[in-house]
Order: C-alpha cells, then sequence, then structure tokens
C-alpha cells in the first residue's frame, strides 16, 4: 500500500500544524511590533519607531520564510488571524521589555519545534529551522542590549533622549567574519 | 467506485475509509454516505471536524443552540449536515483512520524506504 500522506508532503502533520503555530506567532510579533512603533512615535521617540518598524519587517519575513517552507514542502500553510495585540505602555521602558519577552517567547517555541523534529528524525525542517535559531541568538541580543541602556545611561534628565539616540546603534557583531 | 484496488484503512460502526492505490485518493463512507477524498481534502475534512468546538453548543449563550454544523470542503461536490453526536462520531473514525496511515508511515519506512536507501 502507498504511503499517500509521505507523497503528499514531506512534512509530518503534527510538524505542519508547529509550523503553522509559528507562523501565527511571528504575525503576532509583527503587529506588535508595529503598535510598539506607533507608541514610540506619538510619544516622541523617534529612532526607537524607526528601530521597531524595522523589527515589525524583519517578523514579517520570517513569517513569509516559514509560510513559503510548508508550502513548498506539500503542506497546508494557514494564513492566521491575529489578535490581541497591545496598544498602550505605561512606561518608554516597558516597550523594551515587552519586546524582549516576545524574542525569549519566539526562541523557546522554535526550540520545541527543533525538539519535535529530532523526536521525529526530521532532519530536513531541522536544517531550515537552524537559521532561525541563529536569527533568534541576534534577536535576544540586540531587545537584552536595548533594555540595559536603561540602567546604564538612566532615566534622569536627558536619559530618555539619550537612550533613544543609542538605540540605532545596537547590532551584533560577535559573529561577523 | 470504480477503483478495483482498494485498501480498507479503517471501519467501525459509524463507516469506513478505503485508499486507492491507482487513483492516488481515499474513499469514505459515513452513515451510508460515501465520498472520494483527495489525501489534502482528507486532511482538511478532519482539520475542520477537530477545530469545531462541541463544548460550546452546549453553553447558554450559544449562538448555535441546535448544534447543527455544515462542512463542505472546497474543490469537492460534498456537503455534511451534522449534529454534535455525528462530529464526534467522524472525529473518531478519521483520527482512527490517521492514526492507522501514520503506522503505514512507520512500516514503509522501515520496510521499504530502508532497503532502497
Amino acid at each position: 500500500m502507498k504511503d499517500l500522506l509521505r507523497v503528499k508532503s514531506l512534512v509530518s502533520i503534527e510538524i505542519e500544524s508547529l509550523l503553522n503555530s509559528q507562523v501565527k506567532k511571528e504575525a503576532h510579533s509583527c503587529a506588535q511590533y508595529l503598535s510598539i512603533a506607533s507608541w514610540c512615535d506619538q510619544n516622541g521617540f523617534d529612532n526607537s519607531a524607526d528601530y521597531f518598524f524595522k523589527q515589525s519587517d524583519e517578523e514579517r519575513t520570517h513569517q513569509l520564510k516559514l509560510f513559503k517552507y510548508i508550502l513548498d514542502m506539500g503542506g497546508h500553510a494557514i494564513s492566521p488571524d491575529v489578535k490581541d495585540i497591545r496598544l498602550e505602555f505605561n512606561s518608554f521602558r516597558e516597550v523594551f521589555e515587552q519586546a524582549l519577552e516576545m524574542e525569549i517567547a519566539i526562541t523557546q517555541s522554535f526550540k520545541k519545534i527543533a525538539a519535535a523534529c529530532h523526536k521525529e528524525q526530521d532532519f530536513v525542517t531541522m536544517e531550515f529551522l537552524n537559521w532561525f535559531l541563529k536569527e533568534q541568538r541576534e534577536e535576544e541580543y540586540k531587545a537584552r542590549r536595548a533594555l540595559e541602556l536603561f540602567t546604564v545611561i538612566g532615566e534622569d534628565a536627558t536619559g530618555l533622549w539619550e537612550i533613544d539616540k543609542t538605540i540605532p546603534t545596537i547590532s551584533y557583531t560577535s559573529e561577523q567574519a | 467506485m470504480n477503483c478495483v484496488a482498494l485498501e480498507e484503512i479503517f471501519s467501525n460502526s459509524s463507516g469506513v475509509v478505503y485508499q486507492c492505490d491507482n487513483e492516488s485518493c481515499f474513499y469514505l463512507e459515513f452513515e451510508g454516505k460515501r465520498a472520494k477524498y483527495s489525501v489534502k481534502n482528507l486532511m482538511q475534512l478532519k482539520f475542520k471536524l477537530d477545530n469545531f468546538k462541541i463544548e460550546e453548543i452546549f453553553c447558554v449563550d450559544s449562538l448555535n443552540p441546535s448544534g447543527t454544523e455544515i462542512v463542505t470542503i472546497s474543490t469537492t461536490d460534498y456537503c455534511y449536515i451534522l449534529n454534535p453526536l455525528q462530529i464526534i462520531r467522524f472525529r473518531e473514525l478519521l483520527d482512527q483512520t490517521f492514526f492507522n496511515l501514520h503506522v503505514n508511515q512507520v512500516i514503509k519506512d522501515r520496510l521499504h524506504y530502508a532497503i532502497l536507501a
């Protein structure tokens, strides 16, 4: 008897479902970063607004990368609905705390998919995921560095202005050749 | 059913699912109604059935107090009108079907692809 499931798709139903969940999470992050960019702009933090616009674009790129992989492997990619976007923040610092929380949640989620791939011996998807795992190293580093600026520079006097000015200079260079 | 190479995947009191290797499709019979599905369509059908929230039907403020659901799959002509009990039975049929397909996948991997590799 033919294995029709395998003939149709390289990835199993379980992995496909996990990847679709990740598409949804990336879409949520994309929308949440856009909301944060809006808050920063409205409160006069122009540099940070630009930083979060770029972050939003990156999340959208990640979402599409996952979406196309599911389709390319013969799966059913599901365009997600996005709900529960936070619009208001109590402080400039809270914005960056939220950003770091989001990145940690995304890393944890990728780790779960990687664990499922190992369990199923789906090394093809695992190889695809490696790019995202590496990307998360950079994303978490940048989010953590941004939050650390609040301690290093301080929030008194022109501190917030200085932090906003410094945000665009954060980059992850440790792995550059 | 014109297909001659049918193999039963699973059957219970609600219905039966056959696989046809010649046409690379499934024949599904549920409570006397017969339908032909591609792999993709059968997965879509399972996805739709799994996503009905049965418990919400019994809520006081339910938007669907009758509990009747209409299930259609795009690119097919089939339509099911199901009550909650039928949804549960249909789920059982497809759950077991996909479990057996997964077992077939494991066997195929161990016996067939392992020899080819």
